[in-house]
């Protein structure tokens, strides 16, 4: 086979994955947080409500697609775009399991975050383009959140880094085969990275930029049809591929203990993975059913003054442990 | 304004005393002085009634149609209209009542906006239904109707075109009128929004030029509680200014009234605050009762008392729910609804009805328990604890939530006299009213009513005050269960179609957002001459300006959730 179709099928295969991975996502948080909220979430289409989301794809398919008078009509048109390129790109450099990765960067962990600030490009076009003010004022949230996170995440994805010497994504899981999980050397970074992924996510507590109690639907408020589809389906990849990195850099991977390598190395690695990714995301909705919203201000000083100074304490810690540690331990360096 | 007030004198004395007062009278059966006055004396007045007598509290501002034939009470032979103004002194919680008659053709009056800023949107009302024209009001326009309806329609005199209006009558006033609030490129001008400072509007950078944003928020916005609308001056993510404005859902309750017999109107009122339609027709019911000389059976008042407490707590549930959703937590609110379902059910077994009961009836209510009601009530009321801590347990040590809500939105006494705030939100200040303890109806002089009273006065410690009336709610309806004395559900002798002496009355209770008055006036036929329903949530509202103003954008859906208002009794 061409290299340039076995690219073409990769991409096909991401966007494939992306696409149930979407509908599988807005399932489980129905069903998550209908149990949550003591009711029982979807129940009539197919098999406990199952083909719930797949009816209303189609029916956000075959919407009518109004453009509001006064939008900026390009700016208004690609933003959705913009929002969801950079979340399937995202997903290229997330090692399933050993053998399956779309694409095995050695600064995947860079690669990763780079693309999912581009992000923030596309929400701000989308309010800045939509000429309503609390489109706007989302889009300026959305600003101000990623520049104080950006930050304090890659901060706190730095530490299992050192550690394992390697900003190859699959190499930092290989690095906790056989040993233990980064989460347990690096548990205050493993909440660092928690606060400030829930942030870059934009989940509750911290869904800012669509805040619609206060700013009815934020940056997505003039948009309907699949172009809203699409913000929306963004959104709930992104907070996929924050809970993949998670598993990556704090619970190993794909790699389970007690469990040889060699039956994880195919699809029973991508399989163990995508089961602890969605325990995170179950986690995460676990939140969302619990916790009211921060207020903006609250977010960026918690930000500023808590998250970037401890990362940065964490990270000087960790150097000091990973450059020190094995003298004290071992006596030889 | 710290004078010693003689509260030892009477109301009648101090009015008797008054030079400019003239004609003393009472109104309902001997319960209420009151006095006229001409245009030119009332506002000082009223300043010597407030300062020197320390009746502080605005309760009632309206307007009545004169009864064209002279009678003893007072009333004046000439066409026009006659202004109403009820005080309060909560020393001794005695009230007096100012009437200014207005003749045709001279329908003015000094605006009392500056006595009590939150009399100008009652005075916006009384312009916008009776035509009156108040002196030195900062912002007089229409405030239910919309801006280009044409005529009064509260006066008696006022007649709908032929077949309703017409899109000719319509657009040629719009015509006339235009948008006030548009510019000519179609976006808001912030000059036009009536009642706010123009002074907030430029935004004082030099060099560097910004602009403040204004922003509607509502009647269309998922956190405004129905179709409260408010203007918001944003200066980035800081609200520099906020006004409220109403009218949404205004549905001429006090209009169809007029029109319908004692009875009918008490369903009119369940519509009136559909979240608690309990005590709507409950001061209704007292009203007519008072006009009437018709006395309740003891069964009925604790009934009655049972019925207002649970509908407290039905709306508290819903304000619960509001106030997690404001916060962008939605797990409190389906709590919230699934008990709130439960006493529902109790209600429409008794009543047959889960929102609009029409229930109490002049002389007692209108069925008796079904057999095993109460005992099932009690069953479920002593569990209720149980489902509040529930609640408190998502909420109250709520880190997020607290830091939310604690410290945000101060409300003082100075502001609370000023738009005479009532209610719970009052109480979360430490001001200690409450119409259940203080001036009884129904059967709360035979029950124990606890008062819960907050101190700080942010949007918590309103939370707080909410909680704990939930919690006492729920005891006063099991006491009153308990204490349910034997007897006939409602007295016998209440004639078929009711028509009271000619006369007034006022009778307010104590509703989950403050003090719901009726004030209500006959002339001797079967429909009312005039009821005015003294909403709370109406002068609570209005607050909302100063309560907002320098608070972040992200505030303003908990404060007005806190200030739990509701826009069917606000609109009426």
């Amino acid at each position: 086979m061409s290299p340039v179709l076995i690219a073409t099928l990769r991409v096909l295969a991401a966007v494939g994955l992306m696409l149930l991975n979407g509908v599988v996502l807005i399932y489980m948080l129905r069903k998550v947080l209908g149990h949550l909220h003591v009711r029982l979430g979807p129940t009539e289409l197919g098999p406990a409500g199952m083909f719930q989301t797949l009816a209303d794809v189609v029916k956000l398919l075959t919407k009518e697609d109004p453009t509001p008078g006064m939008v900026d009509r390009v700016l208004y048109f690609l933003a959705p775009l913009i929002v969801f390129v950079p979340s399937l790109a995202a997903y290229a450099a997330l090692p399933f399991s050993s053998s399956i990765i779309a694409a095995d960067l050695d600064a995947g962990l860079l690669f990763t975050f780079a693309i999912l600030s581009l992000v923030t490009l596309g929400i701000f076009a989308a309010g800045w383009a939509s000429y309503n003010k609390w489109s706007l004022l989302g889009a300026m949230r959305s600003i101000a959140q990623q520049v104080t996170y950006e930050v304090p995440l890659l901060l706190a994805a730095l530490p299992p880094v050192m550690i394992a010497g390697s900003m190859n994504l699959a190499d930092i899981v290989r690095a906790q085969q056989g040993s233990v999980w980064f989460i347990v050397p690096c548990f205050p970074a493993f909440l660092f990275f928690l606060v400030a992924g829930l942030i870059e996510a934009n989940q509750t507590p911290f869904d800012m930029s669509e805040a619609e109690s206060e700013l009815v639907a934020g940056f997505a408020t003039e948009y309907a049809s699949m172009k809203f589809g699409l913000l929306f389906l963004s959104e709930f990849s992104n907070t996929f591929v924050f809970s993949a990195l998670m598993v990556t850099l704090f619970f190993g991977g794909w790699t389970l203990p007690f469990v040889p390598d060699a039956l994880l190395s195919g699809v029973g690695g991508a399989v163990v993975f995508m089961i602890k990714t969605y325990l995170v995301i179950a986690v995460l909705m676990w939140v969302r059913g619990t916790l009211p919203r921060v207020r903006i201000d609250q977010l960026l000083s918690l930000g500023w003054k808590v998250l970037l100074p401890a990362t940065l304490v964490w990270i000087v810690i960790t150097g000091l442990a990973v450059k020190l540690g094995p003298a004290l331990i071992g006596g030889v360096s | 304004m710290t004078v010693a007030y003689h509260t030892d004198v009477s109301p009648e004395a101090i009015l008797a005393g008054m030079p400019s007062a003239e004609r003393p009278c009472k109104i309902g059966p001997g319960r209420i002085p009151c006095a006229h006055t001409t245009p030119g004396e009332l506002l000082d007045m009223l300043r010597q009634l407030r300062d020197e007598h320390g009746f502080t509290h605005l309760e009632l501002l309206t307007a009545e149609e004169m009864q064209t034939a002279s009678d003893d009470d007072g009333v004046g032979a000439e066409p026009g209209v006659r202004m109403v103004y009820g005080l309060t002194r909560r020393s001794d919680r005695r009230t007096m009542v100012i009437y200014v008659a207005l003749p045709d053709g001279a329908l003015e009056v000094p605006s009392i906006s500056s006595l009590w800023r939150g009399a100008a949107p009652l005075e916006r009302e009384v312009f916008d239904l009776f035509g009156v024209h108040f002196n030195g009001h900062p912002a007089l326009t229409r405030i239910v109707l919309r801006d280009d309806f044409v005529g009064h329609p509260l006066r008696k005199s006022f007649e709908m075109p032929e077949g309703g209006v017409s899109a000719e009558t319509v657009r040629a006033a719009a015509a006339s009128h235009g948008d006030a609030h548009l510019r000519a490129d179609g976006t808001a001008d912030p000059a036009s929004i009536p009642g706010l400072d123009p002074a907030l509007l430029p935004c004082p950078e030099p060099g560097f030029e910004t602009e403040r944003i204004v922003v509607h928020m509502g009647p269309q916005h998922p956190s405004t509680h129905g179709v409260l609308h408010l203007w918001l001056v944003l200066d980035g993510e800081t609200v520099v200014a906020a006004q409220p404005t109403q009218g949404y859902l205004h549905r001429c309750i006090e209009k169809l009234a007029e029109s319908r017999d004692y009875r009918a109107c008490t369903a009119l009122l369940d519509r009136c605050d559909y979240v608690s339609g309990f005590h709507t027709e409950l001061a209704h019911v007292l009203a007519v009762e008072e006009l009437c000389g018709i006395e309740s059976t003891p069964k009925a008042d604790f009934l009655r008392v049972l019925f207002s407490e649970l509908v407290r707590i039905t709306s508290h549930h819903t304000w619960f729910a509001a106030a997690g959703l404001d916060t962008g937590a939605l797990t409190p609110f389906l709590y919230a609804f699934i008990d709130r379902e439960l006493i529902l059910d109790f209600f429409e077994e008794v009543t047959g009805g889960r929102m609009m009961f029409n229930y109490f009836r002049p002389g007692g209510v209108k069925d008796d328990l079904p057999p095993g009601a109460a005992a099932r009530m009690v069953e479920y009321l002593r569990t209720f604890d149980r489902a509040v801590d529930e609640y408190e347990a998502l909420l109250t040590g709520n880190e997020i939530f607290r830091a939310r809500t604690r410290g945000v939105a101060f409300l003082d006494r100075v502001t609370i006299a000023d738009y005479c705030v009532t209610g719970p939100m009052a109480r979360a200040s430490g001001v200690d009213i409450d119409l259940r303890r203080d001036q009884p109806y129904a059967a709360y002089d035979r029950l124990p009513v606890r008062v819960a009273l907050g101190e700080a006065g942010d949007t918590f410690e309103r939370y707080l005050v909410r909680i704990a009336e939930m919690r006492e709610s729920a005891r006063l309806a099991l006491a009153a269960l308990e204490g349910l004395p034997e007897g006939p559900h409602v007295s016998d002798g209440v004639p078929r179609t009711i028509k009271p002496p000619k006369g007034a009355a006022y009778r307010a209770v104590e509703s989950p957002r403050g003090e719901l008055g009726v004030y209500l006036v006959s002339d001797g036929s079967a429909q009312p001459w005039r009821l005015k329903v003294r909403s709370p949530a109406m002068s609570n509202i209005h607050a909302a300006g100063p309560l907002c103003a320098g608070l972040r954008l992200a505030d303003v859906a908990p404060v007005v959730g806190s200030i739990d208002i509701v826009m069917g009794e606000i609109d009426r």
